[in-house]
């Protein structure tokens, strides 16, 4: 996320590593505490948090600060909030304290909720000045050619584009978002917390699937129309021929193939991967005239079969599907499937290219419909390499 | 001063810690399994840092044993066994290694014993290694499973001959072309010299093959090892020969010395071969340098590499111009300065040398080394990359890197943990004399920083 902030995480230093340092563009606003083992056995954890937040400020002034408990912080029962409380009074600087441990076993989508609903708390701005009724998306996938079609969708409408979130928004974004006027929302369920706080604040809110294929982008643009009393874009026209063309073709030559999707892979923070229910990808392949079956992971237990399809029929899916127990045993899942093609996520590549099978990752897929052409391609080049 | 102050509170360029090293020396026992006895967050440590760091296998030989607050309050060690032995039906590993975190160290369950209970109803040896998060970095944490296998093996047998070798610490951080490359290079530098490779900790092999390692009448230690002496001179039941990296013409040659020195091999032999090797090495490079003689490199990697690349920068005729060394437990600058002078490496005493720097410092240094037009080299891992690459491009626009380029910035050398965009295929060494041409290659194909596509600079 760009933007003026800092993230202290409160514990001992290997606690950073729960974070990847490698990505995005702010890992360089990252602090520990660096906890010694003395700090924690003796209690003495407030005097180095307390340093740290002031010298941030001092030298960073940082629009805002996040504070994460850890673990060890968590087991000594730490209460690090009053610290950040009393700091944020004097140097005026906002700053949020989380419990945010691994103790407290929870789902992604509760930590993503919590972590969303935060960053949208944080010092809301007030409305905008030119009061132009506009759209966030909340919870989409984000890429930026997606993003692009997007907001040209939108030009010669009254409606202004307020940001992607989360992968697309500045820290000012999120401050921006409980004004928004419009919000478009993949999966209200996952966000309870986030929903409760723009139902209060913003205007209205809409679910909508997630953008992968062309069904399901149309989808959207269509709930986007009932928002404007203009027409949108004329090139979305020109766009959703063109994405139609490639499904079709695609089918003429595809169609039948025997695909196995897997889901319930992501132990991560990878919001669209696990928003409804993990089964955003399946109308992109099933649109294209694949033979999908859903490799779960899960327990395999025979008797967990009903909770599966129970779940499956929620999601107005009625898809076979087979179950693994952990990344170790999906070859021979997929193995035994006789598939010709495999989507899973990309950790356990090794297992799934043993088998031989043509194998895709999900993030692989682009959003929207500009998504469709690269994912047609992607998918025949995949499969035209293994015949 | 309290910029300095501060400076200790920021992100390290190397904070992987004891956890993740621990993670992929388990990794690098083909059939090795981790058995993480930690809270849900502390996973990522382990799958997460490593799966795009190493496309030739995948990170899911580990296990975890859930625990949570209840967990936590009721006593967790107890949970250890049952896990141990079920992820040993669904596994069959050779080796299980068992690790704990800070907070479940601090309840003062015996964890070591549960661990050592649980051993004894699985075939395959169990050891636990304990990697607390508050002291140690990476190398700390693959020494010590180097440490606890190293331990595990049957040192008692008769010794071989002295010129059987085997080599302790060496890095194996993935099962790609640049581990290939280098086992494959010490492979053939020993058997130059007369001698035979018995075993590597680690070297991507099963756990079965490393009983090999303790056949050797000699242990290398890799610098991995150095601050590890007497535990491994201890478990080995041999008096361990450090050694440092050998990279750069000079720097194996050194270590030719070394290992030749330790094996009582025929020392005139080992001139003729670096000799020989030398003047081959050095003919391949000719056209090279005349590429890259006078590229000015800022390096941030651990120390025992950052020796190696000064070794390798004189041999292809690059200047280094900023040393930052990543992680602490191998040392910093005295350390460095010290390796630098017994390898005979050059560097001028005037390059500033930064020890485990924030990546906001590797951000500020670069930032100013590229507006003043003085660093035309970036090697680091992907975590320097990255910080450097959230700079505002504006800065490198108007350097003119000569004709029909394209992008602008520094060249990056995507090099040390964790890689992202970087990886290899084919064998293609960081070590030994071959290493040299593989570093030629690197530098001379490497893409700049932005990508701009610009043809000509405005």
């Amino acid at each position: 996320m760009p933007g003026r902030f800092a993230v202290v995480v409160h514990g001992e230093y290997d606690c950073v590593n729960c974070f990847k340092h490698n990505a995005g563009r702010s890992s360089w606003q990252y602090f520990s505490t660096r906890l010694s083992e003395g700090q924690l056995t003796s209690g003495e954890t407030h005097g180095p948090l307390r340093r740290c937040l002031e010298l941030i400020v001092e030298h960073d002034a940082p629009d805002a600060i996040v504070v994460l408990g850890t673990c060890p912080v968590e087991v000594i029962g730490d209460r690090f909030e009053t610290v950040v409380e009393a700091v944020s009074a004097e140097t005026q600087v906002p700053m949020v304290a989380l419990h945010t441990s691994g103790l407290k076993l929870s789902t992604q989508q509760d930590m993503l909720d919590w972590c969303f609903d935060t960053l949208a708390g944080i010092d809301s701005a007030s409305p905008d000045a030119n009061n132009q009724s506009g759209v966030a998306l909340l919870g989409m996938p984000h890429d930026a050619r997606g993003t692009a079609e997007f907001q040209q969708v939108l030009e010669g409408t009254d409606l202004a584009f307020k940001g992607s979130f989360p992968r697309g928004a500045t820290l000012q974004d999120w401050k921006n978002l409980p004004n928004a006027e419009h919000v478009l929302v993949s999966d209200q369920g996952m966000f309870p917390r986030l929903m409760g706080r723009l139902e209060q604040t913003a205007g209205k809110i809409t679910e909508a699937p997630l953008p992968y294929g062309l069904e399901q982008s149309m989808a959207v643009y269509k709930l986007l129309s009932t928002m404007t009393s203009d027409p949108l874009n004329p090139h979305l026209e020109i766009l959703q021929k063109k994405a139609a063309k490639n499904v079709s073709d695609f089918r003429d030559q595809w169609s039948g193939t025997r695909m196995a999707l897997g889901i319930r892979m992501h132990n991560s923070n990878q919001f669209d991967m696990v928003a409804r229910g993990g089964l955003g990808h399946v109308r992109l392949f099933t649109e294209l005239g694949l033979d999908v079956t859903l490799l779960i992971q899960g327990s395999p237990d025979p008797s967990m079969r009903p909770v599966w399809t129970e779940l499956l029929a929620e999601h107005g899916l009625q898809l076979p599907f087979d179950v693994f127990p952990g990344p170790y045993a999906v070859g021979d899942c997929l193995a035994r499937g006789n598939y010709q093609i495999a989507c899973v996520a990309d950790w356990m590549h090794h297992q799934a290219t043993d088998t031989g099978i043509p194998v895709i990752f999900s993030h692989q897929m682009r959003p929207w419909l500009s998504g469709v052409t690269h994912n047609v391609r992607h998918l025949s080049r995949k499969l035209e390499t293994s015949q | 001063m309290s910029a300095e102050e501060l400076e200790h509170f920021r992100l390290k360029s190397l904070d992987q810690g004891q956890f993740t090293g621990a993670f992929i020396a388990v990794h690098a026992v083909s059939d090795g399994f981790l058995m993480m006895h930690c809270g849900v967050g502390c996973k990522h440590k382990a799958t997460s840092q490593l799966t795009e760091h190493d496309f030739g296998r995948s990170a899911e030989h580990e296990g975890w044993t859930e625990v949570g607050d209840a967990e936590l309050i009721e006593g967790a060690a107890h949970r250890i066994g049952p896990y141990i032995r079920s992820w040993y039906d669904r596994m069959q590993p050779g080796i299980i290694i068992v690790n704990s975190v800070t907070f479940l160290d601090l309840t003062g369950d015996d964890i070591r014993d549960s661990a050592d209970m649980a051993g004894k109803s699985v075939p395959c040896p169990v050891h636990f290694v304990r990697v607390p998060g508050y002291e140690g970095d990476l190398f700390s944490g693959y020494a010590a499973v180097v440490l606890a296998v190293a331990r595990g093996l049957d040192w008692t047998q008769q010794t071989g001959r002295a010129t059987d070798v085997s080599i302790a610490g060496y890095f194996f951080d993935r099962y790609e072309g640049d581990n290939l490359g280098n086992l494959t290079q010490l492979n053939s530098l020993l058997k130059s010299i007369g001698c035979t490779l018995k075993g590597t900790l680690f070297g991507g092999t099963d756990y079965a093959t490393l009983q090999d390692t303790a056949q050797a009448g000699t242990v290398l230690a890799f610098p991995l090892m150095h601050p590890y002496m007497r535990p491994l001179k201890r478990w080995t039941k041999r008096t361990p020969t450090p050694t440092d990296l050998p990279m750069g013409i000079e720097g194996t040659a050194h270590w030719l010395r070394t290992v030749a020195s330790a094996t009582g091999t025929n020392a005139t032999r080992v001139e003729q071969v670096i000799d020989l090797q030398r003047q081959r090495t050095q003919q391949r490079l000719r056209t090279s340098r005349m590429v890259l003689s006078g590229l000015r490199v800022a390096i941030f990697c651990d120390l025992p590499q950052t020796v190696g690349l000064l070794h390798v920068l004189q041999d292809l005729g690059c200047t280094p111009v900023l040393i930052g060394i990543r992680g602490h437990t191998l040392g910093g600058e005295s350390e460095l300065l010290e390796a630098v002078s017994r390898t005979h490496a050059s560097l001028n005493t005037d390059v500033p040398i930064l020890e485990n720097p924030s990546i906001h410092r590797v951000r500020e240094h670069m930032e100013k080394l590229i507006q003043d037009k003085e660093v035309d080299v970036l090697i680091g891992s992907s975590t320097e990359i990255n910080a450097v690459a959230t700079l505002d491009p504006e800065i490198a626009l108007h350097i003119d890197h000569g004709a029909a380029w394209t992008g602008c910035g520094p060249k990056i050398v995507e090099f040390g943990f964790p890689c992202r965009n970087y990886h290899v295929v084919r064998s293609s060494p960081t070590m030994g004399f071959g290493g040299v041409l593989g570093w030629a290659d690197r530098l001379i194909n490497a893409p700049r920083l932005w990508d701009t596509w610009r043809t000509q600079p405005s």
